[in-house]
């Protein structure tokens, strides 16, 4: 059986994020979603650290946009979820989903 | 009250200091969060994190070239200045030759040095760098001289600091203790200093791309 590696949470964090953002997914409001969903406070390095390690596994890809003033002349850098992150993401649910199931100790714990 | 200026030295270290392809579009993401109302205190913690995130991510790579400097910078120093009476007489024109001309020899036989242990390394590191970095084919993603560019800074740091430490722990041995040396050590000393940060000026994304133009090979964003 081939060797895979597995999202961390915080990967699939982001790449969940870099999804619900669509077209609009850099690092700012990659950082703020990751901040609202979760309630903490997430330095934007790591959030890059990890947009790297999946782009380095073929699970996003990015370019740069156009300087911006409001960035003193800085690009973005716009980030979008592969064929391949998406079968990632879909795998990683259905995984957690079967593990999830019928565990009693979790049942009936959100209001 | 919040300053309307982002730390002017938190942002060259965000630009200039971390490894890989995020500085600019980083240091652009802190400076919109901070025009949005975040304060100087959230910007240096954001700022610090990402430099240690970014060397924390390449440690295999650091930690290796980190070794290699260190060792290198010693043996050079310690078969120069030591162990090599002969060699040092010849290079140092001994304890009776003009200052400069002793600067100036000493200099040129630590570049010597430098010389013959450069290929090993380079062979030793782009191994190690390549085994270390991204899956796939090393040429199409540039990985040799992506290793490169990650570690030129802090070898080049390493070295200058493990070169004026080592001189400066051989000049205080009671029974090594040498004029010669000392005034080595003070000379050569702020010429290492120049060094680092001359290649800190150089953001590392320029450091990149010209070892990639130099080795005829396209980042692989720009396909």
């Amino acid at each position: 059986m081939p060797k895979r590696d597995y999202l961390s949470e915080f990967e699939l964090m982001v790449l969940l994020a870099v999804m619900r953002l669509g077209e609009e997914a850099y690092g700012v409001p990659i950082s703020r979603e990751i901040e609202q969903q979760s309630g903490r406070e997430v330095a934007v390095g790591s959030v890059y650290a990890a947009l790297e390690r999946l782009e380095e596994k073929d699970l996003v890809r990015s370019e740069f946009g156009e300087p911006t003033p409001q960035r003193g002349g800085r690009a973005k850098r716009y980030f979008r979820v592969t064929r391949k992150g998406l079968r990632e993401a879909r795998d990683a649910r259905d995984a957690l989903l079967n593990l999830w199931k019928g565990l009693r100790e979790l049942e009936g714990e959100r209001a | 009250m919040k300053s309307s200026e982002p730390p002017a030295v938190a942002t060259w270290l965000v630009e200039r200091a971390i490894p890989g392809r995020r500085n600019e579009a980083l240091a652009g993401d802190l400076l919109e969060q901070f025009s949005q109302g975040r304060g100087s205190l959230w910007y240096w913690r954001q700022a610090a994190a990402a430099v240690l995130l970014g060397y924390a991510r390449e440690w295999r790579v650091f930690a290796w070239a980190g070794a290699l400097t260190l060792l290198w910078a010693f043996e050079i120093n310690r078969s120069h200045y030591w162990n090599l009476p002969g060699a040092r007489d010849f290079f140092g024109f001994g304890a009776n030759g003009h200052w400069l001309l002793s600067l100036l020899s000493a200099a040129g036989a630590i570049l010597l040095r430098s010389l013959e242990i450069m290929p090993l390394a380079a062979v030793a590191y782009s191994g190690w760098g390549s085994s270390t970095q991204l899956k796939g084919s090393w040429k199409e993603r540039g990985l040799w001289p992506r290793g490169w560019s990650h570690v030129g800074k802090p070898l080049a740091a390493g070295y200058a600091v493990a070169t004026v430490a080592t001189l400066a722990l051989l000049a205080g041995l009671p029974a090594r203790r040498d004029p010669i040396l000392v005034a080595n050590i003070a000379a050569l000393a702020p010429v290492f200093l120049a060094v680092v940060v001359m290649a800190f000026i150089v953001p590392m994304n320029d450091a990149r791309t010209w070892s990639l133009t130099l080795l005829q090979i396209r980042p692989p964003e720009e396909r």
